[in-house]
């Protein structure tokens, strides 16, 4: 456990590695990834659904991998790489083949869950770029889409899938 | 999908599977909610919320609260009370405090709000607010509520002082703690019983659900200069307007509600909540900007769906025909009245089934209970009756040895029949719709074999009608720009149905511009036009026709400009492609943007109403039910394990009609998520009450619908006439009521268990099949 300097608010500042961008923030210690990322960064496309870990609306990439921001303390993600849907686009803003499928099958409906959904996406194609359907519904189960835009969500996925084996 | 009729003259964008609205941001994580939404200077509120369900408030200290640094104010009950602003609301009675005054009247009711720098700061200071209860009895169940001798939830019911509602019967003497009662006569139900050869009673029940609207609500209020400002999660800003204009005795027209993309409404956002409370929280504070957002878990004590124990009574002859049917409904509607009056009728004329039924009487009853207030749910009052009235059609041709989907064609109502309220039905398709889902369901086929040895396989159907609001109105305004390009002024909110897509759609056609043109606007009360609500399936059928009469407006102005230009007769003029040109004679046009040039109008603005004429005599519950009818089937095919009790949804088909499909995708897209949402409802949604506290109010233990629990192929197949004279038929409700009852009749197909509660649990499943 390292002791760190907290400012008269009760702040600390943490350096924070967000879509290949080093930045500063000053956050409590109980705030989670989330709020700072809200909050403090002004990137909105992460969004509370349950704020317990139960909706996937939170996703991010942390070190490639989905995690629920709304359950990660803040400072627990320093060091550590994080990507949210606004670093999935490349940086002349071309959208990633996953988001693509997702517009192509309009795979959303109030879209309100579609950022935490398409990361999910990725870490699964990343994980098995051949993944079956069976395999995807399970990987994509811990995402809740409220509107129930499951079936084109799959069509997305699976072409989504085919488009970057074939690129 | 499938159509009837022979198709008209193609158009360039409706019926097309146009790219959705905002694809980018929609995929980007940049499209604008309200929970995003923030201006300079603004405080935080936190909500200090009652821990008792039903209890006279004998003590409330705030005053640690108050010194607390960086606190700005509390608002309690003694604010209500100091004048200045209307203490209680209500969309149609005003029964409900925007803080509780001297009663709480269910666990979680808002006690006090606390302003504060940031929202540690209020979280903190809610904890040292003091509130001493005094207990009374509390009433979760509707039966309980309405005994004899229970307590009164409220003393009084008084109706608003603006009637809105006029054909409210609010008194009954059915039983105390029931606040409003809609009536249904018609026939002569006694003769119907004594023509009956058998007669059957059922009671089913449904549990309060919540809606799990991922965004929650979430407002900002600012007031100022006699002016104030709402940005909102409301799905219909102009029920939000008018009830802060009332909360703050300001005319409507110095309240402006503000909304962008609502993340979920399914009914939770029609009418105004969190907006009341934040606008009395501004005042309390001199009109500072408050920012309000409510956690998952006070989504549960804000708004749910009505709970309903449904006693049926149907009279039928020997070959099924049903003759005479007496339904007695009462609904939980939790501690307010919130918008139940409306709830009750619909899912009380309703309670008949798309059957024709010649001797009908039906009460239903609206019940307060010390639970959360009860309001619109996607479906209205629909699916509690659909659940009694298709799992008894059930149970009806089970013990006339009937095959169901048989007993069902005998009864459904055809072109031109007699539906409960007295209407004679119009574009009715329901036996198309029971044919469609059995056919693709293999009704008539051998089920397969079960996945293992202690597994059984069945398959269920189920049929509904259900209406829309009626009457109603939408308006829309166009602004043809000096460039030629269109601003679609519209107050419906985009709430995952499409509609800026779709709207789009209609507008691009009916002014035959390319669709990248359009620029819909996002609501706004001070600019775009009045609606009156995004809900009841209503945003396609009503405000499209809206935008339709917009777009006439702004056709007639561009062809007496140009006839006054070209010299030529109106008559003589043709619309295409942008432009006015003259018949015979195409080299000499106008492009809309020259038209305005020319003629120096600046630009051209249509506007365009679009209302819809019916009612139904508060006495006899007979008139026009519905504009239009939303008509869906469900046809289910289940495995259940008699060991665990767990019920696994093999293969749903799903039919609706359309009238005519915009958008085919969306459409889909609304009665495949109906098609979930319904699974939800059948298999996990319950809000358990444990002495009148939720006592799962999180997505931890109230489960919702993952890829998981969706069959990886739902059938959907969109009935629609492509005639030309065909209407829309909303999409966003019809087919979710439609989906429990399918699936607890393939369950009692497989295994016997005739469940008469939702949701269909497992240890429900293992109880019906052993007898416990």
């Amino acid at each position: 456990m390292i002791e760190r300097a907290v400012d008269e608010d009760g702040k600390l500042t943490l350096t924070l590695h967000v879509n290949g961008r080093s930045r500063r923030v000053k956050a409590r210690a109980h705030h989670t990834l989330l709020q700072v990322l809200r909050d403090n960064l002004q990137l909105f496309g992460a969004r509370e659904g349950c704020g317990v870990g139960m909706c996937g609306s939170c996703t991010v990439l942390l070190d490639e991998k989905p995690v629920s921001s709304c359950l990660l303390l803040a400072p627990l993600a320093e060091g550590k790489d994080i990507l949210t849907i606004e670093g999935l686009a490349s940086p002349g803003g071309e959208l990633h083949a996953i988001q693509q499928a997702y517009i192509d099958h309009t795979a959303f409906q109030c879209s309100y869950c579609t950022p935490g959904f398409i990361l999910t996406t990725w870490a699964l194609l990343h994980e098995k770029p051949r993944a079956t359907p069976e395999e995807a519904r399970e990987y994509l189960s811990g995402n809740l889409c409220r509107c129930g835009s499951y079936v084109k969500i799959m069509e997305a996925v699976m072409d989504a899938r085919d488009r970057l084996a074939g690129g | 999908m499938r159509a009837i009729g022979s198709p008209v003259a193609d158009t360039r964008f409706v019926g097309r599977r146009v790219p959705p609205s905002e694809g980018q941001q929609r995929t980007s994580g940049r499209l604008k909610f309200a929970i995003d939404h923030s201006v300079p200077g603004m405080l935080h509120a936190r909500v200090l919320r009652s821990t008792a369900a039903h209890a006279r408030i004998t003590r409330l200290d705030a005053s640690t609260a108050e010194r607390m640094p960086g606190v700005i104010g509390i608002l309690t009950g003694a604010d209500l009370l100091r004048g200045g602003i209307k203490p209680t609301y209500g969309p149609v009675l005003p029964d409900r405090p925007l803080v509780a005054i001297d009663k709480v009247r269910f666990a979680g009711e808002p006690v006090a709000v606390v302003v504060a720098d940031d929202v540690d700061t209020a979280d903190e200071a809610v904890r040292l607010i003091d509130v001493e209860y005094e207990l009374l009895p509390v009433y979760v169940d509707p039966e309980a509520a309405t005994a004899p001798g229970a307590v009164l939830i409220h003393d009084t019911v008084r109706r608003r002082e603006l009637i809105t509602y006029p054909d409210l019967i609010l008194n009954t003497d059915a039983g105390p703690n029931i606040f409003n009662h809609f009536k249904l006569r018609k026939g002569d139900v006694d003769a119907g019983f004594r023509q009956a050869d058998r007669v059957f009673e059922h009671t089913y029940r449904t549990p309060q659900q919540q809606h799990v609207s991922l965004e929650p609500h979430v407002a900002i209020c600012e007031i100022r200069d006699g002016r104030a400002t709402v940005w909102s999660s409301a799905s219909s800003p102009f029920t939000a307007r008018f009830q802060v204009a009332e909360t703050l005795r300001l005319p409507q027209s110095r309240v402006r509600v503000v909304t962008w993309h609502i993340g979920g409404a399914f009914g939770g956002k029609t009418y105004p909540r969190i907006e009341p409370l934040i606008a009395a929280v501004s005042w309390r504070v001199g009109g500072r900007p408050v920012r309000l957002e409510f956690s998952r878990a006070e989504e549960f004590y804000t708004i749910a769906r009505h709970s309903s124990v449904v006693s049926i009574r149907t009279g039928v002859r020997h070959d099924g025909t049903l003759v005479a049917r007496q339904v007695r409904i009462l609904w939980g509607a939790g501690a307010y009245a919130d918008i139940s009056p409306r709830t009750i009728k619909n899912g009380g004329w309703a309670a008949i089934g798309p059957y024709c039924v010649p001797n009908a009487w039906i009460d239903s009853y609206a019940v307060y209970t010390n639970t959360t207030p009860a309001g619109g749910f996607r479906g209205y009052g629909v699916p509690q009756v659909c659940w009694a009235y298709e799992r008894q059609m059930d149970e009806i041709a089970s013990a006339l040895g009937l095959d169901p989907l048989e007993l069902r064609l005998r009864n459904v109502v055809h072109e031109g029949d007699s539906f409960s309220t007295g209407q004679t039905m119009r574009d009715v398709h329901v036996e198309d719709l029971l044919r469609s889902v059995a056919q693709r369901i293999g009704w008539q086929r051998p089920l397969p074999a079960p996945s293992h040895a202690r597994a059984v396989r069945g398959r269920g159907i189920a049929t509904t009608v259900k209406g829309t609001v009626t009457p109603s109105t939408s308006t829309a305004s166009i602004k043809l720009n000096e460039d030629g390009s269109v601003n679609l002024l519209v107050s419906t909110t985009d709430i995952g149905q499409g509609s800026r897509t779709v709207l789009a759609q209609i507008a691009a056609d009916a002014l035959d511009v390319p669709l990248e043109s359009i620029s819909v606007a996002y609501p706004d009360t001070d600019l775009t036009p009045w609606d009156q609500t995004t809900s009841s399936s209503r945003s396609t059928a009503m405000m499209g026709g809206a935008v339709r009469t917009a777009a006439e407006s702004v056709r007639r102005q561009l062809v007496e400009i140009a006839s006054r230009l070209l010299e030529v007769g109106a008559a003589d003029l043709n619309i295409e492609n942008g432009s006015v040109s003259v018949s015979g004679a195409p080299a000499r046009r106008l492009r809309y943007a020259e038209l305005i040039r020319q003629s120096r109008s600046g630009n051209i603005l249509g506007h365009g109403t679009h209302a819809t004429e019916g009612g139904l005599d508060p006495e006899t519950g007979q008139g026009i039910a519905s504009h239009h009818f939303a008509q869906s089937a469900c046809a289910a095919e289940v495995e259940v394990d008699l060991d665990t009790g767990r019920v696994h949804v093999a293969d749903l088909a799903m039919a609706a009609y359309a009238g005519k499909v915009v958008h085919p995708t969306y459409a889909e897209l609304q009665v495949e998520g109906n098609a979930a949402f319904g699974i939800g409802q059948a298999l996990m949604e319950e809000m358990v009450f444990d002495g009148g506290q939720v006592a799962n109010a999180n997505l931890g233990e109230y489960m919702i619908p993952s890829l998981l629990d969706v069959p990886p192929r739902v059938e959907v197949d969109l009935l629609e006439d492509r005639s030309g004279d065909g209407q829309i038929h909303g999409l966003g409700e019809g087919g979710a009521p439609v989906v429990p009852p399918a699936i607890a009749n393939a369950v009692s197909a497989a295994c016997g268990a005739a469940i008469d509660t939702l949701p269909i649990t497992p240890e429900r499943v293992l109880r019906a099949v052993r007898g416990l």
